[in-house]
């Protein structure tokens, strides 16, 4: 009787719990198994855990691409992409992968978010080499190590393509910031960004009295900022996610900390920052790969899959009645530049493949994309970033193609 | 000095979140001995709750706390009812299996129902402050400090004053004997988890101001809520109260003056439940 009761209680639980991630991807649609009518292309996105909030970017990003493919045909085929979730975890990362070489045999894959479960993916694949080209992943350790593997395109910039723009940005400050604090999140993202950053800034002759790590998702940071508040830098940069940009701003005004300027990597640019501070955004300094302010061109040659930016947020607004974050358009150009590529080659042979990719050379939403070598990598997509103060409720964009002015110091806390 | 000072001050304002999550899983263990894992998915069900007031009817969230935990202290009842009740006699394994199972639904019903997306509520005085000397307390914080004081000072009378709270209690020194003297067991089961329920509600309303709201953000503080239950001692009230104003000042202290100490602030929570194991397994207050 009781085991018959505890049987009855963990099937419950396991069903629930089975149950909820089947209905978030929307009730997981079969494929035929066949492989003859189609192409699989599989993406592997975090989707829950405490990345989600950027895998449902992806997820739109891949949707959108999913619209521009359904009825084309390539190579007389239909294309099919299988969307895994890596729960924001390295482990259920490699379990992704796993299932979509193994039981849906896949042809190439796409998408990814984060460095960390990036570098556990491309790890467990690397024997079989799958044709890989990969959205996620900025951090120097990714290109050290995969870098030069032939089967690897990534698109997205790496670490020090923020941190010299960054620099080259704090270089044309007038009058020139003399001391900066360096707060980065203790993970591989923070790490790293914060290693490449410090040499930079010490060469133009920042003075950097603070450099410490803090741990993303923390509650409290008073006292990480009240240790700055009491160095008095000119600048406090810290390099973090959206949810801690939040927190730590508040927190700045809470505690009174004002310094001439404050400054974020990746945090401050979503729409989701300036909602959950309100005014307080106001003069804070940030840097993307991609602003939807941006006035790139439609591409010649596809002109369908790559309109200009103005048509493509245009597109995306409508769609999701919200303003495109850049991890939405580059899933979205990672779909499609490898679909074209395929179309080029005429096959699916993988090295006919992977020589058109090399060839690409075409305008997209988010600014022209060739690739090419980088310090270790050999197929380099996207390096171009621009950086960006909140004003007035938008975003102003001082680097590199300024549309406003830096206001420096930053206004005091209203 | 001052330093030190403002460090603790602002370890305390932290800790007094913390005791209001950890307030209603100790209560829950104390008298049902079950380890309620879905306690934070109510706090960020409170949370949401509060923001939605906000943004519709532009309620305080120090108003709505009133709100959310009359909503949240019908859905423990309900969570006691439909679920926990029927494990209450199996291994701690299903009870762990059970409650760890309804908290990851919860997550990610929260994740289909209000996506990912960070949000906040940001009223007028968010991030205004007082001085009290050279001291600075954030508003936020401060109010947020009082409501946990009154709110667990309140627990704390009822339980030792009132009859309800020595039917409660005597259901956890003894669950055959509360029933011996006519004591309906059940009934005080459902009692503790609507009352832990609304404790969850009203965390969650000071959550959605203090810090953001996302579908995961119970899941940060009912780690830190059991470090406090440990060390307060498993079922302690008071215990737990304690228990969070020594984590939320150690959490301050090695953030402020150990070099890095970001970074390690936030392994406080483990490195206290290891201790307390170590040295006081049954906690500050333990009582078995």
């Amino acid at each position: 009787m009781k085991t018959l009761r505890r049987l009855k209680s963990l099937a419950l639980v396991l069903a629930i719990a089975l149950l909820t991630p089947a209905l978030l991807l929307g009730c997981g649609k079969k494929s035929s198994g066949t492989i003859g009518g189609t192409i699989k292309i599989g993406a592997i996105i975090p989707l829950t855990g405490s990345q989600a909030s950027i895998g449902e970017e992806e997820q739109r990003g891949l949707q959108m691409a999913m619209d521009k493919l359904k009825g084309r045909q390539i190579l007389g085929k239909k294309v099919e992409i299988k969307v895994e979730d890596d729960k924001s975890d390295p482990t259920s990362g490699v379990s992704a992968v796993e299932k979509l070489l193994t039981k849906d045999q896949v042809w190439a894959l796409i998408g990814g978010y984060s460095s960390t479960t990036s570098y556990s993916i491309m790890g467990a694949i690397r024997n079989r080499q799958p044709l890989t080209v990969w959205s996620g992943g900025g951090s120097v350790k990714l290109e050290d190590d995969f870098g030069k593997e032939k089967w690897f395109f990534h698109l997205h910039p790496w670490d020090y393509h923020y941190q010299e723009s960054i620099g080259q940005f704090v270089g044309t400050i007038n009058p020139k910031p003399q001391s900066i604090a360096i707060a980065y999140e203790d993970q591989l993202y923070g790490t790293s960004h914060a290693k490449i950053a410090k040499p930079i800034l010490e060469q133009l002759g920042l003075k950097v009295v603070l450099y410490e790590p803090f741990k993303s998702g923390a509650t409290d940071y008073t006292p990480l900022l009240t240790k700055v508040k009491n160095l008095n830098p000119d600048v406090f940069y810290w390099i973090g996610y959206t949810g801690d940009s939040i927190l730590l701003t508040r927190q700045a005004k809470e505690i009174g900390l004002n310094p001439k300027m404050m400054m974020d990597t990746v945090g401050v640019g979503v729409p989701d920052y300036r909602k959950a501070v309100g005014s307080n955004a106001e003069g804070v300094v940030g840097i993307e790969v991609w602003s939807p302010a941006a006035t790139f061109p439609a591409s010649d040659k596809y002109a369908q899959d790559f309109p200009s930016t103005e048509t493509w947020v245009k597109e995306y607004t409508q769609r999701y009645n919200r303003e495109p974050n850049y991890w939405s358009l580059i899933t979205y150009v990672n779909a499609l530049v490898l679909t074209q590529a395929i179309e080029r080659a005429g096959s699916l042979d993988k090295e006919k493949v992977i020589a058109e990719l090399e060839k690409t050379d075409t305008m997209t939403p988010m600014g022209p994309l060739t690739f090419f070598k980088t310090k270790v990598a050999i197929h380099q997509g996207y390096t171009k970033m621009v950086v960006f103060q909140w004003q007035n409720g938008s975003k102003q964009i001082l680097w590199p193609k300024a549309t406003g002015q830096l206001i420096y110091p930053k206004p005091a806390w209203k | 000095m001052t330093v030190i000072a403002q460090a603790l001050v602002n370890g305390l304002m932290i800790g007094g979140v913390y005791a209001l999550v950890a307030i209603g899983l100790t209560l829950i263990f104390g008298v049902m001995r079950i380890i309620n894992f879905a306690h934070g998915e109510f706090v960020m069900l409170g949370a949401y709750v509060s923001y939605w007031l906000f943004i519709w009817y532009k309620v305080d969230p120090f108003l709505s706390l009133l709100a959310t935990s009359l909503l949240l202290g019908p859905l423990g009842w309900a969570l006691q009812k439909f679920l926990v009740a029927r494990v209450l006699k199996a291994d701690h394994l299903n009870q762990i299996l059970l409650t760890l199972g309804v908290s990851i639904t919860l997550q990610n019903l929260a994740l289909v129902a209000f996506s990912a997306d960070y949000v906040s509520v940001n009223t007028a005085y968010a991030s205004a402050s007082v001085h009290l000397g050279p001291l600075t307390i954030g508003l936020t914080r401060g109010l947020a400090f009082l409501v946990s004081l009154a709110f667990s000072g309140g627990l704390y009378l009822s339980l030792t004053r009132t009859e309800l709270g020595r039917t409660l209690r005597a259901v956890a020194q003894n669950r055959d004997s509360a029933t011996l003297v006519g004591i309906d067991v059940e009934q005080t089961y459902l009692i503790a988890f609507a009352l832990a329920g609304a404790l969850a509600g009203a965390a969650g309303a000071l959550t959605s101001v203090l810090v953001y709201t996302f579908p995961r953000v119970g899941f940060s503080y009912v780690t830190k809520a059991f470090a406090v239950v440990v060390l307060g001692g498993l079922g302690s009230v008071p215990g737990a109260f304690l228990g969070s104003m020594i984590l939320g000042v150690t959490e301050s202290l090695v953030g402020s003056f150990i070099p890095a100490g970001g970074g390690w602030a936030e392994g406080a929570s483990f490195a206290l439940i290891i201790l307390t194991l170590l040295v006081k397994p049954k906690g500050i207050f333990g009582v078995d």
